[in-house]
């Protein structure tokens, strides 16, 4: 994935540096935002080719922002990864890619990843939704 | 089985009523008989009269003079109401049983209403008092337990009662409990009470009136009224709004005194005032212990959440470590012992905030050396300040000492650096602390240049687990803060505007006398400071 370019979105400041250096490791070139307001801007503003959304946020959530990200001409094609903790999305009503769309009537999340992350699942994923 | 009594009319007299009981009468001139007759016509044993699949009977049993149903001679026959039975020259008619008759007076809840209208009407009744008195008290005393023992003691007062017992049914099943008893029987000589009338009242919630319960064919012969000898009882039902919530007994004890009607209807009249009064503890309770389940569930859930992210730190920093030590890359195992290290110390910092957040902490307060304490806090946060561009600055004053449990308002000021710092975070920005006091109070002010805390999160800011903070917030911080310090006799203060920076002021007594709230009057930006505290803010709903 050399070339590759990620915004890494989430204010949990450990999980952020965990996941950089996850990419960062894959030869990705990592960019930090740490609430769903940074998320939308920088999603426009450095057009990453991967988006990876933490849910649980001040200022503005992950769902929130996601549906901004969709809802863009500028952004709508970046494929988005959610981080996700069961429990609490679940309480959410929106704890998978359809009820996201149905939620939010955009084409729903190519990703979701489980807290605690785990290296190796999140590269899977990676692989997966880039092809 | 329907009840039916055989009505003699006795010229000059009162009628005299005679029950069946459901093994049946026996008629004769012999005083073994149910029903004896002292006229020369009737024969020892003349008549016996039973219930058979529902129908009462009659039957001569070789009389010398025989019996006529209806004016006719008959050996045997089924007998109706309203039918005449003549025996040994006693006319009988045969009647229903009417709340007059010996033994018992039922009391349905259609009637208990109207008994109830008619006597809350009633302006000029004697009893009327005692009503008044009794819903005073349901006004007055919100423990139930006091309420239903000065309920008792209003029935003694009022009624020739010796013992009285309130039983209530628990919402979740089984048996009567006795929630309040009262008894002028001398010690000792206590005797159960009939638990066949408070099942049948419960049962059918129906008044009841024994005259003479020894007597009473509703209740069985081994029952504890006939053990005991109990002479006269009442027990009302204690009716909530759609369901039966237990039983107000009272009885006459070993004297034989009966209860006039009158009586009953004032029992049940009190009844059903206590019966609101249980059933409302009973809702209340259950509404308590539903709020409880609620908060624990959110605890939960929130500790869940907040342990799962640090987790992944944990997890993904000794991840990453393996690997660096496999590409035996020295960056990387710089960057994984960072992810490490924040983890570490956020879940040292949950722990003890959910230590000091569970325990009554009893403080020992000595003098502290306040500034020295603030710097301690400083220097523990300054590497973290570092990495994200935030200037701490620290304007103490000389000499700041103030009696206090150091290490727990060690824990506060951190919780509110640590906070303030996450605050600037993400511009940059600086933190400032200043700490002084005067003869009354001491002062520490942890000032930010963060985005401020928006109006609508003011009143949740001590509420535990409700983070503003996303998955970086434990949501225990200013809980904890605001605990230690109320502990103390302090009191903790926010002033914020939105997108103006916010300031959290710590004020500690200097002495033992709490410090008195503030002077609302004096403070002309009222609107942007207030007092947090763990006690609830009142809300509509709360009277």
């Amino acid at each position: 994935m050399a070339g590759k370019r990620v915004l890494i979105v989430d204010d949990d400041e450990a999980i952020r540096l965990f996941v950089e250096a996850v990419l960062e490791g894959e030869g990705w070139e990592c960019v930090l935002g740490v609430n769903g307001e940074e998320a939308v801007d920088m999603a426009e503003m450095v057009q990453p080719d991967l988006v990876i959304l933490d849910i649980n946020m001040p200022v503005m959530d992950g769902f929130e922002a996601f549906r901004r990200i969709r809802s863009s001409p500028f952004t709508e094609k970046i494929p988005v990864i959610m981080l996700t903790a069961v429990n609490q999305e679940a309480t959410n009503g929106h704890h998978d890619e359809h009820t996201m769309e149905r939620q939010f009537a955009v084409p729903g999340p190519e990703g979701f990843v489980d807290k605690p992350v785990d290296a190796s699942f999140l590269l899977n994923c990676v692989l997966g939704v880039m092809g | 089985m329907a009840d039916f009594e055989l009505v003699l009319t006795v010229k000059g007299g009162p009628s005299r009523r005679y029950k069946v009981k459901p093994e049946g009468l026996h008629v004769g001139r012999h005083v073994d008989n149910d029903v004896v007759l002292t006229s020369q016509l009737a024969s020892r044993r003349h008549a016996r009269v039973w219930f058979e699949r529902d129908v009462l009977w009659v039957r001569d049993l070789d009389s010398s003079n025989g019996i006529e149903v209806n004016g006719r001679v008959v050996k045997e026959a089924a007998l109706h109401e309203g039918d005449t039975l003549l025996v040994g020259g006693h006319l009988f008619r045969v009647a229903r049983s009417t709340e007059s008759s010996l033994g018992r007076t039922v009391i349905g809840p259609e009637d208990a209403d109207e008994i109830h209208e008619a006597m809350v009407s009633d302006t000029r009744g004697a009893r009327l008092p005692v009503l008044y008195r009794a819903a005073r008290l349901l006004g007055t005393v919100f423990d139930v337990d006091e309420l239903l023992r000065q309920i008792l003691e209003l029935i003694f007062e009022a009624l020739p009662v010796r013992r009285g017992f309130i039983l209530t049914l628990d919402p979740a099943g089984g048996e009567p409990r006795i929630r309040a008893a009262m008894s002028k029987e001398k010690e000792g000589e206590d005797t159960p009470l009939s638990h066949t009338l408070i099942e049948h009242v419960i049962g059918h919630r129906e008044a009841i009136l024994t005259i003479n319960a020894q007597d009473d064919s509703r209740f069985d012969r081994a029952e504890s009224i006939v053990g005991h000898r109990i002479h006269a009882a009442m027990c009302a039902p204690l009716l909530g709004r759609d369901k039966v919530v237990g039983a107000l007994y009272v009885d006459s004890g070993e004297q034989a005194t009966p209860f006039p009607k009158g009586d009953l209807e004032l029992l049940t009249t009190i009844a059903r005032v206590v019966g609101v009064a249980v059933e409302n503890a009973q809702l209340y309770q259950e509404n308590v212990q539903r709020e409880r389940l609620a908060a624990i569930g959110e605890a939960t859930a929130g500790l869940g959440h907040c342990v799962k992210n640090i987790l992944t730190g944990i997890r993904g920093g000794a991840e990453l470590i393996t690997r660096a030590i496999e590409k035996e890359d020295i960056g990387l195992i710089q960057r994984s012992w960072t992810i490490l290290s924040l983890s570490f110390e956020r879940i040292d910092l949950l722990v003890q905030n959910l230590l000091t957040f569970s325990r009554p902490t009893i403080h020992e307060r000595h003098s502290t050396d306040m500034s020295s304490l603030v710097r301690e806090v400083l220097g523990v946060v300054q590497p973290r300040a570092d990495r994200h561009k935030v200037a701490l600055v620290f304007e103490p004053a000389e000499d700041v000492r103030c009696p206090a449990d150091g290490r727990q308002i060690y824990r506060a000021v951190l919780n509110l650096v640590t906070n303030a710092v996450e605050a600037c975070e993400r511009s940059g920005g600086v933190v400032t602390v200043l700490c002084g006091a005067d003869e009354r109070q001491c002062e520490i002010r942890v000032e930010d240049t963060g985005p401020g805390v928006p109006a609508e999160v003011l009143p949740r800011l001590a509420e535990a687990f409700a983070s503003t903070k996303g998955s970086a917030g434990t949501g225990l911080g200013l809980a904890c803060t605001a605990k230690i310090v109320e502990e103390h006799g302090g009191r903790l203060e926010v002033e914020s505007e939105e997108g103006q920076g916010a300031a959290f002021i710590i004020y500690l007594p200097m002495g033992d006398a709490p410090i008195e709230p503030p002077d609302d009057a004096a403070r002309p930006n009222e609107q942007l400071r207030r007092t947090i505290t763990t006690q609830p803010e009142p809300s509509l709903g709360d009277h």
